[in-house]
């Protein structure tokens, strides 16, 4: 695992990718910047895993930090997992599942936060300045849950529209994957 | 022993008696009780919302590599952004 963030995290590659986001974010990208677009997706399918496993990972961390007992822990790992299912995770392609991790994610830690501001708001000392902070990370909780959703729902419209275009990308073991 | 309480009036501290004897050092105990859980309190508080931020950092560190991986597959597949919305391009 450490190895592959390093890989991720390698700057030339990073800015590289960055570079061709640019260069084909355009109504007429040339067709040589979008074939080296898609090249590089295909050559580097570890971005699909740790994007993935870094997602799963915020999550685990998430519920970690929910003062509950273990078995109260379980049940909202299950409880995760069916949301996923009902998003329709296990036969989505790859960017939909990243997108409904994502979408998972934020959910969970938009409830977190809602935990603590209500613990504030019931406390016997209220802070105002407490009770402020909670309230703005409660608020970005809920933009960001919302953003997250909007994001799946939107690339779901764009991708299903445009079934002929998918991008087949290679895994570890050589199998082919839609990513879209 | 007398005891006098601080209490804040509209934006002034303002010392209120409370009583001497027996219930004074009743009301000290308590009110240092009330003080060691309020800083219990505010400790515990500032380590949670220490630990959120790291959640925080650790949740938009994922986000923002989720957001470029999107980018990169809605170009890929022929999409544009036009005027912050994602487009399928005409020729795509």
């Amino acid at each position: 695992m450490g190895d592959e963030i390093v890989k991720v995290n390698d700057e030339t590659r990073r800015r590289a990718f960055e570079d061709l986001l640019d260069k084909t974010d355009k109504k007429k990208p040339k067709q040589e910047d979008v074939k080296a677009l898609r090249k590089m997706l295909r050559e580097t399918p570890e971005v699909w895993r740790i994007a993935g496993d870094l997602a799963q990972q915020a999550t685990l961390a998430t519920i970690d930090k929910i003062p509950a007992t273990e078995a109260m822990k379980s049940s909202i790992r299950a409880g995760l997992n069916a949301i996923k299912d009902d998003l329709g995770y296990q036969d989505a392609p790859a960017l939909e599942k990243l997108l409904t991790e994502q979408v998972v994610m934020s959910w969970l830690r938009m409830n977190l936060t809602e935990y603590h501001y209500t613990n504030v708001m019931m406390g016997k000392f209220i802070s105002l300045p407490l009770a402020g902070h909670w309230e703005r990370q409660l608020d970005a909780a809920q933009r960001r849950y919302l953003r997250a959703c909007e994001t799946l729902a939107r690339v779901r419209k764009l991708i299903r529209r445009t079934p002929a275009l998918q991008v087949n990308i290679a895994t570890e073991g050589g199998q082919q994957i839609n990513v879209a | 022993m007398y005891y006098y309480r601080k209490r804040r009036i509209g934006g002034r501290v303002v010392s209120e008696y409370v009583g001497g004897g027996v219930v004074g050092e009743l009301a000290a105990l308590q009110g240092e009780c009330d003080r060691f859980k309020r800083v219990d309190q505010r400790k515990a508080d500032r380590l949670t919302r220490e630990e959120m931020r790291t959640l925080d950092r650790q949740v938009d560190e994922v986000a923002e590599l989720i957001r470029a991986v999107t980018q990169g597959v809605l170009l890929a597949t022929g999409h544009h952004t036009h005027k912050g919305q994602w487009r399928k391009r005409r020729d795509g």
